[in-house]
């Protein structure tokens, strides 16, 4: 719960950056909530992938020491 | 002149849209020929018609006839043509038209106005000098004639007249190009820095011929006697804007020319490309191409800060990042990553086209030409220009700087094609220099 979150705190942070870099309407904070809720998904899904290769090799380490 | 209570309302529909009928004087310094038409004087031709008569019968004769139904200061009263089955085609039109088979008999009909000259190119100079001369007001379709001393000529016998003369230059009465030049002049979209004008179709530009013995008078448009190909027919109108854009006149042309494709007995080229240069440096890119319409046709003008394409109404900012910042940021991320890859060695990445948001010069609905029409749009000015010219064929209120634009035009194109015949770059002459060129 707390891992979705901090991806959603990031998209936020990222659709944030991107307003002021390209100076953007700060409209676009709700208006691009779509992209920041995909995004979000997108990053706790590459952390869901990357946590459970650390889970798989954890395992294989601990089954073979 | 007869008699009508009826007013112009397509001419003034046209002005009132302009903003000229509300005091929108700025835009007569784009458009000067417009104050020619505006309201004041059209009170003393309050009331009467003007008596046309249409030399050349053919297609684009009749598409005027069809014009004239709707000016209603104006009413056609000859019709001309050696060719039988055109002018029996126009009377069925206008059947209270008297017909004549030469043209010089027309002009002593002392009860006609003004003329349209629809006629193929190689006859405008010669008739409407003679029609000048008769004391006709003329209104002469476009180009103004096939060769540069015709062109001189006719130049000289209009600032010596009092006559009225219009060419059919339509883009000049056209509310988007209006609209749009006036922006580009009021610098906008910033520094024009350059032309760019394509005119593409796919199909031979023949017409069917009864007898062989015709072939020539009728695809007149294929051949040298009578005409000077895809410039004069197609490009004079392209480069008439861009000199109007910027207010000048290019002082070198240089191009090729070919048949590349309709190898069919035609003498004239159906690919041509031709470039314009001015003596600040920027250029008009020309091209046209009778065996392809991917492109269509285009009038872009390009401004340091955007560009406007006049034939579609429409413009384009540099700038104008309508995507979000995140979608911005996405693309950046593609664009880098891409950059990385050595596609053609290591420096080298696609630099594709970017997509701008088209910004419409005119609010409303706008005629668009995707030009491949041999006769004419809808809505592109001609029925307007054609009015303008009744208008003043009643006031004897001459356009400012149409036959001046004409002639600029023409020249251009002659020697457009001077330069491809030649294959060599040339300097625009001295002899054909006139003052109102600004070089």
């Amino acid at each position: 719960m707390f891992i979705l979150l901090g991806c959603l705190a990031a998209a936020i942070a990222t659709n944030i950056g991107a307003i002021i870099y390209y100076e953007r309407p700060w409209s676009e904070l709700f208006t691009q909530v779509g992209f920041m809720l995909t995004l979000a998904l997108c990053l706790y899904a590459a952390l869901w992938a990357v946590r459970l290769a650390v889970f798989i090799i954890v395992l294989i380490f601990k089954k073979l020491f | 002149m007869k008699e009508t209570q009826e007013p112009d309302l397509g001419l003034r529909r046209f002005l009132k849209g302009l903003g000229l009928l509300t005091g929108g004087a700025a835009l007569l310094s784009t458009a000067p020929w417009l104050s020619s038409c505006t309201p004041g004087e059209p009170a003393s031709t309050k009331g009467r018609k003007a008596r046309i008569a249409l030399i050349g019968c053919g297609s684009r004769g009749q598409y005027h006839l069809v014009m004239m139904r709707s000016i209603a200061h104006a009413e056609v009263v000859a019709l001309c043509d050696d060719y039988k089955v055109n002018l029996d085609a126009a009377h069925a039109m206008v059947p209270s038209a008297r017909t004549y088979t030469d043209y010089r008999k027309l002009l002593e009909d002392k009860e006609i106005d003004g003329v349209i000259i629809a006629t193929p190119l190689g006859l405008h100079a010669r008739m409407t000098l003679d029609a000048m001369a008769a004391g006709k007001h003329v209104f002469c379709e476009k180009a103004m004639a096939l060769t540069l001393d015709e062109c001189k000529s006719v130049y000289e016998a209009y600032r010596s007249s009092d006559r009225v003369l219009y060419y059919c230059m339509q883009r000049m009465f056209d509310e988007k190009y209006i609209k749009g030049i006036q922006m580009i002049r009021e610098g906008s979209l910033g520094e024009v820095v350059g032309m760019r004008c394509h005119w593409f179709r796919n199909a031979d530009w023949r017409r069917e011929v009864p007898s062989p013995e015709l072939e020539r008078r009728i695809n007149w448009r294929l051949y040298k006697e009578y005409s000077a190909g895809l410039m004069t027919e197609l490009a004079c109108h392209q480069i008439e804007v861009c000199n109007w854009a910027i207010d000048k006149m290019p002082s070198q042309i240089c191009g090729m020319g070919d048949i590349v494709y309709w190898k069919d007995g035609r003498e004239v080229y159906d690919s041509v490309n031709v470039t314009y240069r001015y003596s600040d440096g920027r250029k008009i890119c020309y091209e046209s191409l009778i065996s392809n319409k991917y492109n269509g046709m285009e009038d872009q003008i390009l401004c340091k800060d955007g560009t406007v394409d006049l034939t579609k109404g429409v413009f384009y900012l540099e700038n104008d990042n309508l995507n979000s910042g995140m979608k911005q940021l996405l693309q950046q991320i593609k664009t880098r990553t891409f950059a990385s890859i050595p596609a053609a060695g290591p420096s080298w990445r696609p630099e594709l086209q970017s997509r701008f948001t088209p910004h419409p010069v005119i609010s409303g609905k706008v005629s668009v030409n995707a030009g491949q029409s041999m006769v004419a749009a809808d809505n592109d000015g001609s029925d307007i220009i054609l009015s303008a010219f009744c208008d003043a064929c009643l006031s004897g209120r001459r356009a400012e700087n149409v036959v001046e634009e004409a002639y600029c035009a023409t020249t251009l194109c002659l020697l457009g094609n001077m330069a491809m015949e030649e294959g060599r770059t040339i300097e625009f002459p001295e002899q054909y220099k006139i003052p109102y060129m600004k070089f």
